[in-house]
């Protein structure tokens, strides 16, 4: 692979992250968040998030009745449609820089201005001190594991090579995550090659790798922190498993944390 | 394995051993170099005048600590399982087990929980060596705080003990305190009736986690804590079995002489047909792993001991075949 092959695979993977990972955050926001619920009430819309290059990924939020999915395709004829120049365009759009796609449908001015405000929402997954109110710190905890289980699906599906390494060899294994006072759980799964994430807790089969918090505020302590190793010392984090899979998983969270935020 | 030595389980039974030491002077405690990752740090902390390291001659250990009791101490002796037992395997059988020393044998490490070093670092014949020795006691806690219970069994016994323990970071399977042990007697950790699954060490952590997998498809399983290799009071090892049909062994040691060999011989002995599995270390070389990796190719985890039940039931659970699409 030349280093120019290499720097575009990046940014495929990068965005395929943002579309498959980060977007889906938006109907986790919107299932906890009433004000936000509240602004989407009874919309009826498809806003497709595409690229104009063949094979780029492309995703659609599909609200019904103020319902959201979110589809992991473009659709056709869709309310609104933000198309990119290139996937590094689409990057920096997600990524907070400035980058303006082509839009068609703009006879929706009230609809794109309620997407974009309910995409800045995400902007809570940003570093910077926890949030204010608890509901909000909660909120945080919740998107943030979201993120990581989808995150390191996507990882695997768009070919980063360690992940796919440790996929690839995995006996049917669970890595779960949970916050124990405010009961928020992610889990992730995998088996020789496939990959499958989820909320809650997985209930067929006892985790592996175990990582357990004690509350929200013990969560964000660890996410704020490049060091997951301190949270174990100060019993932000117990894990129970493997030691050697734990680490695997805390660098692979690291690489998708870095993927993330890269320019 | 720096890791390793952030979880507090794994330092419980040496935190025991400074409790009991501080109500017995005459213990003291042995290691071959190994005195940070045999956990025997805090008693060479407290205790600093009562700790001997002899370097890394495991012969040398044992004897030393014979030695040691021959003048009236209590010696506690720590090192990787194998060293202890196949290193030092003449020197446990004539200068502790011939001579009847009281001495207690730590063997850290055991089966295949120092999997990145090779088989030159797994033990998967400890116990089958050192049940044959006569005198000696074999003990295989199944997580730290049952080794802490062992460890107590084993200085209030007067002759050689000699303790398996794995790396520390196993999953209890129980609550996280010392649960009741009595030498000799297997403990039943989980009720049923249709196949029993007898463990010891990390396995029995497996056990339970595979027999919660098979309440789905209406199978209950007992597991049995088989913490005492030897003596095994066949009575009591009988009345754990006496309604089942189905008994499967699961150990991290070699399927030849170890828990499922000292099951079989009671069962071929004492007690009527049965159908037996054993699951252990296949007699063949593992290689080089990740102590689970290890484990899952040589078919002694969870999904193994789940698959030998299915086998012996003809009752199979429906595997989870919903994945992410690309």
């Amino acid at each position: 692979m030349t280093a120019e092959s290499s720097v575009q695979a990046r940014a495929e993977l990068r965005a395929r992250v943002f579309l498959k990972a980060v977007l889906p955050l938006l109907e986790t926001v919107l299932a906890h968040s009433a004000e936000h619920a509240r602004a989407f009430d009874g919309v009826t819309a498809q806003l497709c998030f595409s690229v104009e290059q063949c094979g780029a990924p492309s995703a659609t939020l599909d609200f019904q009745s103020g319902r959201l999915r979110v589809l992991a395709q473009s659709v056709a004829n869709p309310t609104v449609d933000f198309r990119f120049r290139d996937v590094a365009a689409l990057n920096r759009f997600f990524g907070g820089s400035l980058s303006v796609p082509r839009v068609t449908g703009l006879a929706h001015p009230r609809l794109i201005a309620k997407v974009l405000r309910l995409m800045l929402s995400l902007q809570v997954l940003k570093p910077g001190p926890p949030p204010p109110s608890a509901a909000e710190r909660a909120l945080r905890v919740r998107l943030v594991l979201t993120l990581l289980s989808r995150g390191l699906v996507q990882l695997h599906l768009g070919g980063h090579a360690p992940m796919v390494e440790l996929v690839s060899a995995s006996p049917e294994r669970v890595y779960q995550w949970t916050v124990e006072r405010e009961r928020i759980a992610v889990w992730l799964r995998m088996h020789l090659g496939r990959i499958q994430a989820g909320s809650g807790t997985y209930e067929k089969r006892a985790p592996f790798v175990h990582f357990v918090f004690p509350d929200v505020d013990a969560a964000l302590k660890v996410f704020g922190s490049s060091e997951q190793m301190s949270g174990v010392r100060d019993g932000s984090v117990r894990t129970l498993g493997s030691p050697e899979y734990t680490r695997k998983l805390a660098y692979l969270m690291q690489c998708m944390d870095q993927l993330l935020v890269e320019g | 394995m720096e890791d390793v030595n952030l979880i507090s389980e794994s330092e419980i039974w040496g935190d025991v051993l400074v409790e009991l030491a501080h109500q017995d002077p005459r213990i003291v405690a042995l290691s071959a170099d190994l005195a940070h990752s045999t956990k025997l740090r805090r008693f060479k902390e407290t205790f600093p005048e009562r700790f001997f390291n002899v370097g890394i001659a495991e012969q040398n250990l044992v004897a030393v600590a014979a030695g040691l009791a021959a003048m009236g101490l209590v010696p506690v002796a720590c090192t990787y399982a194998t060293f202890a037992s196949l290193r030092a395997a003449e020197f446990v059988r004539t200068d502790l087990a011939y001579n009847r020393r009281n001495v207690k044998l730590i063997g850290t490490l055991s089966g295949v929980a120092f999997g990145q070093g090779g088989p030159t670092h797994h033990a998967v014949e400890d116990i089958a060596l050192l049940r044959a020795v006569p005198g000696m006691t074999v003990l295989c806690p199944s997580d730290g705080f049952e080794m802490a219970a062992c460890l107590r069994a084993a200085l209030a016994l007067d002759g050689p003990v000699y303790l398996r323990t794995g790396r520390g970071v196993e999953l209890p399977p129980e609550q996280q305190k010392e649960p009741p042990f009595t030498l000799g007697i297997p403990r039943v950790v989980r009720a049923g009736r249709d196949v029993a699954v007898l463990a010891c060490g990390n396995l029995v952590a497996e056990a339970l986690r595979a027999a919660e997998r098979l309440v789905r498809v209406g199978l209950e399983v007992r597991v049995v804590n088989v913490s005492t290799l030897k003596p095994l009071s066949s009575d009591a090892l009988l009345s754990v079995l006496d309604d089942v049909r189905a008994v499967i062994t699961a150990e991290d040691h070699s399927i030849v002489g170890g828990l499922g060999s000292a099951v079989a011989e009671l069962l071929a002995e004492h007690a009527g047909p049965r159908r037996l599995k054993r699951l252990g270390h296949p007699d063949r070389w593992l290689g080089q792993g990740i102590p689970e990796d290890l484990m899952h190719a040589g078919g002694f985890d969870e999904d193994a001991i789940v698959r030998a039940i299915e086998s012996l039931t003809g009752m199979k659970l429906a595997s989870d075949e919903t994945w992410d699409a690309p």
